[in-house]
């Protein structure tokens, strides 16, 4: 066997191992990718879950309830309000 | 010496004996044999035929995985969300590996919710391997179902929707099954953009049950769109609680409104009582799915008049200024209109202004019955709305080649022909709109509506002053002024029928716009039946639209467009300025007005068209 089928052939299991080595690596950060999108979908329910509970407490009859009962507010009537007309050339 | 060397290899004298030499041979040849049998099964297995082994190879590490999609999420037009899909389970079990303690049934029964005897009956479900015991458990029970590890129950992926404004909004919104498909509403009409559509790809597992590998997706999984309704759930919620507080204090089978945007056709709001919670789907009945703005329809009465008397002026038979006698009862074949009070000779817009039968009857029929027709089928009158909602009724206008002159007269003052309130309310759009027809939508809709013109914009302007007329303290309608804006509107009572016959039963009405100077809404209020001592449109329905209109005109932020009264309020220079003790609106409450309303007049007539009712 010449010096060079010795140089190649170490080369050649030198590159297997490697190869074995870069499919572990890529199989360990599938998984974690994995792991980070079902972290990502669990995120996006609680998210949704989220949204909704604000929904329920962000719910009209909730707050006029809330603001008549608790902060003894009045509804806003034009006989209240007092309207006030822009200035002559005034620019919005 | 070599020689001997030889030899000395061979000491055995056995070895000296000469084999035929054909024995090796065919030993050889066995033996090639043999090695290319395997070599050919080898190829065979591996090359030419390897199907099944690739498949058996992959049933051990591959798997395909569904990927899930969720349906899309109906919201308001400021994106407060009326319906919501989240992840639940289906709690299933195998009644023969499920033999459960006592305890563990009784914990279980608590976690589901539901009667112990009930459970045990399901589990005891001889010959089955699958039994529901719940569907659409929330995740959280689901969780602690499944912390409990008992045997043979199991638990299957779903998905649960919320309505979280639940009764306020059903009729619009609808609700899905436990398959997620939508059964009513907007759920319904829109079921398949809105319905997702779940994914598949094929992963590589370890021995450990990871994803190490994504082999492919087999199916894209979809989510369904989102749906943004035109509804504004702040209307939507004055306008619950205003029929809610009528229906109540009227004592009356039900109600209903809606809430137009009269500029873009958009539908604001649209309530009805009795109604049901989506979230509850136990127990509904017809009653309360029935969306009466759409699906009923009922004899219009005198909200129908501002028709007759439009195309009359359209027509330049009369104008607005025009003298009608209106005294006494108008007598046509066998039957009489009439008026509850005589009300002597009125002009046009006083015919209007006071509700009169007899001048309403009287204007119409100097129109050819063709003409007549011809504007309520432009008007949408006995064609389903498209608005694309499922049950959305035609209604009833017969065709006028079959009109007898009675019949004709009782039509103008809205008897004899029968429509939805979502149709009179989408009619009144010619009269906010200059003479311009536009077409509804429950969607979100940021452009004007392209509105298509029925009558000319003077006509309609003609009418709409003697709306605004109606609407003021000589008119039927003073319960529907409000403080800061001008109002225009009509008042309806009418009889029900029933088996044919008219009935002392009422559906009270009110139809109008506000502000009558530049329209921004439309409003229509029905109650069915009002039953504590009140009927009249002008005493039932008018205080309902002058609150609806009162609280919309707020919540959109228009500007008032009249000076407000003394009484209410210190006048300025520039307009409306600040006072107080403005509490409570003119006609906010359900009072009663001698003033407001003629009263149910005339006799029954015999024919098909009986001629009744007028407020």
């Amino acid at each position: 066997m010449t010096r060079i089928d010795i140089v190649i052939t170490i080369l050649l299991v030198l590159c297997s191992l490697l190869l074995v080595e870069s499919q572990h690596k890529n199989r360990r950060a599938y998984i974690e990718l994995e792991r980070a999108q079902q972290a990502e979908a669990k995120l996006q329910v609680q998210w949704n879950q989220l949204q909704l509970e604000q929904s329920r407490l962000t719910k009209t009859s909730l707050i006029a309830e809330a603001a008549a009962r608790d902060l003894k507010m009045q509804g806003v009537v034009p006989a209240r309000t007092l309207y006030l007309s822009e200035p002559l050339g005034a620019k919005p | 010496m070599r020689k001997n060397r030889v030899h000395s290899f061979t000491p055995n004298p056995l070895l000296k004996v000469k084999l035929p030499a054909g024995r090796s041979r065919f030993a050889m040849f066995v033996m090639s044999c043999a090695f290319l049998a395997l070599v050919a099964r080898a190829f065979w297995l591996q090359v030419w035929s390897n199907d099944f082994l690739k498949r058996e190879g992959e049933v051990r590490f591959m798997r395909t995985l569904e990927m899930p999609a969720t349906r899309g999420g109906i919201t308001d037009r400021n994106g407060a969300i009326l319906a919501k899909s989240l992840p639940a389970r289906a709690i299933f079990a195998n009644p023969s590996d499920a033999q459960l303690e006592p305890a563990q049934v009784s914990e279980l029964s608590k976690l589901l919710g539901m009667p112990e005897r009930d459970l045990t009956k399901r589990l005891a479900s001889d010959g089955k391997t699958f039994v529901y015991l719940k569907r659409q458990v929330d995740a959280p029970e689901a969780e602690k179902i499944a912390a409990l590890k008992l045997p043979g129950i199991h638990q299957l992926p779903e998905y649960k929707r919320h309505y979280p404004d639940g009764s306020t909004i059903a009729h619009v919104v609808g609700f899905t099954n436990v398959e997620d498909a939508g059964q009513e509403g907007m759920e319904l009409v829109h079921q398949r953009g809105l319905a997702g559509h779940t994914g598949a790809r094929r992963v590589m597992l370890d021995r450990m049950g990871n994803i190490i590998e994504d082999v492919g997706t087999l199916r894209e999984p979809q989510d369904g769109s989102d749906l943004q309704l035109s509804i504004d759930t702040r209307i939507q919620y004055h306008v619950f609680d205003a029929v809610r507080d009528a229906v109540n204090h009227h004592r009356a089978t039900a109600g209903a409104a809606v809430v137009l945007d009269a500029k873009t056709g958009e539908v604001l709001a649209l309530a009805n009582l009795p109604t049901y919670d989506p979230n509850e789907r136990g127990a509904l009945s017809g009653a309360q799915l029935r969306n009466r703005v759409m699906t009923d329809t009922f004899e219009p009465g005198s909200t129908f008049k501002p028709f007759a008397i439009s195309a009359a002026l359209e027509a330049g038979i009369v104008k607005p200024s025009s003298m009608v006698n209106c005294s006494g009862k108008l007598t046509i074949g066998s039957a009489s209109v009439g008026d509850a009070h005589g009300h002597g000779t009125l002009s046009v817009e006083e015919v209007l202004q006071k509700s009169s039968n007899v001048g309403t009857a009287k204007i119409a029929l100097q129109l050819p019955p063709q003409r007549m027709w011809e504007l309520y089928n432009s008007l949408g009158f006995g064609q389903a709305p498209e608005v694309g909602f499922p049950g959305a009724v035609a209604g009833r206008v017969r065709p006028w080649k079959t009109w007898k002159p009675i019949e004709q007269a009782t039509m103008s003052y809205g008897h004899g022909i029968s429509v939805s309130l979502l149709q009179l309310a989408r009619a009144y759009t010619v009269f906010a709109r200059d003479g311009e027809i536009i077409p509804l939508t429950f969607l979100k809709s940021e452009q004007p509506a392209v509105g298509q013109r029925v009558m000319k914009a003077e006509t309609a302007r003609a009418v709409r002053r003697m709306l605004e007329l109606a609407a003021g303290p000589g008119g039927t309608a003073p319960k529907a002024q409000i403080p800061g804006f001008s109002v225009a509107g009509k008042t309806g009572t009418a009889h029900k029928i029933e088996g044919g016959r008219y009935v002392a039963r009422y559906v009270s009405s009110f139809v109008g716009f506000a502000p009558a100077s530049n329209p921004r809404v439309i409003i229509a209020v029905m109650i069915d039946e009002p039953s504590a001592g009140e009927h009249y449109g002008g005493t039932v329905a008018a205080p309902i639209f002058a609150r609806i209109a009162s609280d919309t005109m707020r919540t959109l932020r228009v500007t008032p467009d009249i000076a407000l009264r003394a009484e209410t309020g210190s006048g300025s220079k520039s307009g409306p300025s600040s006072g107080s003790g403005a509490g409570s609106l003119p006609g906010s409450g359900p009072g009663s007005s001698p003033s407001a309303g003629t009263a149910l007049a005339g006799k029954t007539a015999r024919a098909p068209a009986r001629s009744r009712g007028n407020a």
